[in-house]
């Protein structure tokens, strides 16, 4: 068997098991509540309980209605009129947007993501003196790769071979001071990088809570499966100041619905954002360090927060095919303004007024601005 | 209770529309002075270092005058304690120019027993608002506060409280929400009196009461939205306009009244003598170009400014840091305990430090001197055809032929000075910098000005970006050296090692604190400079 039918074959039983439910954990049952059995309350800043405002509303309908797919790039900016957790309003609507797409998931590139961390390592950063800086390296990688593995089964293994060929055939040899394991194409969701978050949760109990998603768009078909599992293809880019200041705001944002509470914090699954689930179905760009939290990542939306943070997505080589939704206030000095504004201006040579999606979103409440500009056809 | 996101909404929701009622101004007597001195002030601007002080300092008189309500006496105390003594500018200064100065001194004078009519329309509109239990506030300068006080020092009023005042877009931007804003002078995001866009934008109060001497036209594209004006850059605040206007920002909408107001008896003021004087200054001299700045201080005395989206080469001693050395943004990613490393380099090839005071400057004014001496070829023509619009220029170009000394003699202005360097035919010629980069000749030759007149360390700072990399690389491979310094000194130096291409030393400045709100010109920025000076830039 030629090693792409044997890549081909790893990739249907990944498939499969993610349809299924893997064979080493229980099947999956949790179900999409399709109707409100309680209205979902909201509360800013521990204020008291209310219906959803109207600017929740649309900011959560912007994400779940941004286009998938289409081909050509997108670049909308969201001006608000003040401070506010919009981007991860944005990103959580995006979220539930892709809690229905089968496709959301990192089965089918996972074990490929396990290859190239492993190959960077042995042939780039296990003996490499800068800790760390591709870019002041120029060694053409886009982070650093520690060669740590883990098991589902805790195990810590470092990377030390890739052989050709195996009985099993693709495999990457890992060891510690105890053992050596062989990480196979076929169990390769048992794996992942040290520190980053788990393929995929076996149990039920630390899934994602079907609910509360889909009480804040009621008409999202949430695919079972994918509560289960982490996504990469989302992205929330923080504030240039750090990771701190975008999850104190979003924390700031608590929905309750029946006996439950939920977090904004919660509900967006960031990796080491919250204890409460250990798959992430969104990734995390620092825009302080300009650093993912995770290893593979290219992201198709990311949502970013603030001017700074704009203007470092907009131009960042790994989300050159990213559509991009910024989120900007309006409490700024003119020239950080028009900043932004340039850089907006400055795509219009490569893109145009996106007309069609700005009449799919619904009309945006007094005091928020959304443009959207598309990739012109080439 | 700080204001949520949904307070803000639901202030926007319920306001429907938000009144701007804005009273426009007209006093003869007040217009004479101001008259006066604006011709004083232009007419002195391109004039030696002594009588640009002068022009500089009358057009601050006006600015101020014109966005705070300063009463009339204290105008002619800071137009007597402005203007010099008579004896010394009989000599110098032309009868027109005597003639002026006497009326300024006139009609300051005539307004000392007269109340300005600003004056009276704000205590009204506070008491009224007190009356009314609005919650108001006052934007203007730091330094224009104390007229605002003023006004309620009579004892009939109390006395404003400093909850009753902006200065900055970050003090409106942590501000909870209010019923009234009070503005003196129009609405323009630069420059002296300027506001932050967001007061139309992205209101926080439901009514807007402005004051503003006649003449004085809001900025067109006041209100400006990063989303929606860099397609549509059509303000919708117009200067002028009918008495009711109504004006939107995506859903936000505006109503504004005009009134007008003031005595005019003699038919003074019109079209003719109705002069814009803020945009007026701002189109003529280089504090129209100023910019918002960041302040690093650095030890209790000095401090650097940096444009809010700098990079600068930073140290972070944080042992834990992952990035020690890197480029970061003052105020976000640069913050206290941390280092700025300035570059002091001196044998590179690159345009920017090269100076050395004259490199450039003795080749420009070699040419200089060769036109002058052309015969049949008239440089004074030239230099005015070509937009050089000063009026000693003959004079102002045997200032420019003197060889460099500890300032380079040019022009003032960069037009005038790209000007004159395409009449001496050097508008083509290109320098390569740092052996790679093709820089245009006049670009070099204006940053080794700039840096003549002390007006920034790093000026030029553009020509650094080619060996921005190799700086970092240096830095990063002194690091252990760098630690070393950082745990025994608060600021330091350590010298390129001699094995590099580039030569010099990194000046490691302790970052003690951060601060937002200035407003500079360019030539102020990345120069360590005290914080005395740097207070003048303070919004």
């Amino acid at each position: 068997m030629s090693s792409a039918q044997q890549r081909q074959r790893t990739l249907q039983v990944l498939v499969r098991r993610f349809q299924t439910g893997s064979t080493d954990s229980p099947r999956i049952t949790a179900s999409v509540s399709k109707g409100p059995p309680f209205p979902m309350q909201f509360s800013e800043g521990n204020h008291e309980w209310r219906p959803i405002p109207r600017w929740v509303q649309f900011l959560v309908r912007l994400g779940y209605g941004w286009p998938k797919e289409s081909g050509a790039r997108r670049v909308g900016l969201v001006s608000m009129p003040c401070d506010s957790p919009a981007p991860g309003l944005i990103a959580l609507g995006a979220l539930i947007r892709d809690l229905a797409d089968p496709n959301a998931n990192d089965l089918g590139a996972h074990y490929t993501a396990l290859l190239r961390f492993a190959r960077q390592f042995l042939q780039s950063c296990g003996d490499c003196k800068v800790r760390c800086d591709p870019e002041l390296k120029e060694c053409g990688y886009f982070a650093e790769s520690t060669g740590l593995l883990r098991h589902t089964d805790g195990g810590r293994y470092r990377v030390t071979g890739i052989p050709e060929t195996t009985a099993w055939g693709d495999a990457i040899k890992c060891s510690n001071d105890r053992e050596t394991r062989w990480l196979l194409a076929a169990y390769a969701a048992d794996w992942r990088i040290d520190g980053e978050p788990a393929l995929q949760q076996h149990g039920e109990a630390s899934a994602l809570i079907p609910r509360a998603y889909a009480q804040i768009v009621q008409e999202a078909q949430a695919i079972p499966a994918n509560l289960t599992h982490s996504f990469s293809g989302l992205c929330l880019a923080g504030r240039v100041r750090g990771e701190s200041p975008t999850r104190d705001i979003c924390s700031s944002i608590r929905l309750h619905t029946g006996d439950c509470d939920y977090n904004l914090v919660d509900l967006l699954t960031i990796h080491g954002w919250s204890p409460s689930s250990s798959v992430s179905r969104m990734s995390f760009y620092n825009s302080r360090t300009e650093r993912f939290d995770r290893y593979a990542c290219v992201p198709t939306l990311v949502v970013s927060d603030g001017d700074t943070s704009f203007l470092k997505v907009v131009g960042h080589k790994q989300f050159q095919r990213s559509d991009v939704i910024g989120v900007v206030h309006r409490t700024l000095e003119r020239d950080r303004l028009e900043v932004v504004g340039n850089r907006m201006a400055d795509l219009l040579q490569w893109y145009e007024e996106d007309k069609e999606l700005s009449e799919q979103v619904p009309s945006p409440p007094t005091g928020i601005t959304v443009s959207v500009l598309k990739q012109k056809p080439s | 209770m700080s204001t949520t996101t949904s307070d803000v909404f639901a202030f926007l929701e319920s306001r429907k529309s938000g009144v701007i009622d804005r009273h426009e101004v007209a006093f003869a007597p007040f217009g004479r002075l101001r008259r006066n001195v604006r011709q004083i002030a232009l007419m002195l601007r391109d004039s030696d270092a002594a009588d640009q002080d002068l022009s500089d300092r009358m057009r601050l008189l006006i600015c101020e005058w014109l966005t705070a309500p300063v009463s009339f006496h204290l105008m002619r105390e800071a137009l007597l304690a402005a203007l010099p003594a008579v004896a010394p500018f009989q000599t110098r200064w032309g009868p027109e120019l005597r003639n002026i100065h006497d009326d300024a001194l006139n009609a300051a004078h005539e307004l000392i027993s007269l109340q300005n009519p600003l004056t009276e329309g704000l205590q009204r509109t506070i008491r009224q608002a007190r009356c009314d239990n609005r919650i108001f506030k006052i934007y203007c300068h730091r330094r224009a506060r104390p007229h605002f006080e003023s006004l309620t020092r009579s004892g009939a009023d109390p006395p404003l409280e400093t909850a009753n005042f902006l200065h900055s877009v970050r003090d409106y931007r942590d501000a909870d929400l209010f019923d009234l804003l009070i503005k003196v002078g129009p609405l323009r995001p630069f420059g002296w009196g300027s506001v932050p866009d967001a007061i139309l934008t992205a209101p926080r109060f439901s009514s807007l009461i402005q004051f503003v001497w006649s003449g004085c036209g809001d900025e067109a594209g006041f209100g400006y939205d990063p989303a929606s004006s860099f397609i549509d850059g059509s303000s919708a605040v117009a200067a002028d306009g009918s008495q009711a206007v109504s004006i939107t920002f995506g859903k936000i909408s505006w109503i504004r009244h005009v009134s007008l107001s003031g005595e005019d008896l003699e038919g003074e003021i019109g079209p003719s003598t109705e002069v814009d004087d803020l945009r007026l200054f701002d189109d003529i001299d280089s504090h129209g170009e100023e910019r918002a700045a960041t302040l690093i201080k650095v030890d209790a005395a000095h401090g650097i400014l940096y444009h809010p989206h700098s990079h600068v080469l930073s140290f972070d001693p944080d042992s834990t840091s992952r990035e020690p050395i890197a480029w970061r943004v003052p105020g976000e990613t640069l913050i206290t305990g941390m280092y700025v490393v300035e570059p002091v380099v001196s044998k590179v090839d690159l345009g920017a430090v090269r100076a050395g005071h004259g490199h450039y400057s003795r080749i420009w004014k070699d040419e200089l001197v060769k036109a002058r001496k052309i015969e049949g070829f008239d440089l004074l023509s030239a230099l005015t055809d070509g937009g050089i619009d000063l009026g000693n220029l003959s004079a102002a170009i045997d200032n420019w032929c003197r060889p460099p000394s500890t300032v380079i003699h040019a022009p003032r202005r960069v037009k005038h000075f790209e000007i004159l360097l395409r009449v001496l035919g050097l508008e083509g010629r290109n320098e390569l910098v740092a052996g790679r980069k093709s820089v245009p000749f006049w670009r070099l030759a204006w940053d080794e000005v700039r840096r003549s007149r002390g007006e920034a360390i790093q000026a030029g700072f553009q020509e650094h970006e080619i060996v921005d990399d190799e700086l970092r690389g240096i830095l990063t491979k002194l690091l252990p050296d760098v630690r070393q310094k950082a745990a025994v000194h608060e600021r330091f130096e350590l010298s390129i090692p001699a094995t590099n291409d580039i030569k010099g030393t990194f000046i490691f400045h302790p970052v003690c604190g951060t601060e937002e709100g200035f407003r500079a010109p360019e030539s102020a920025l990345r120069a360590v400079l005290s914080l005395e000076a740097i207070e003048q830039w303070h919004e």
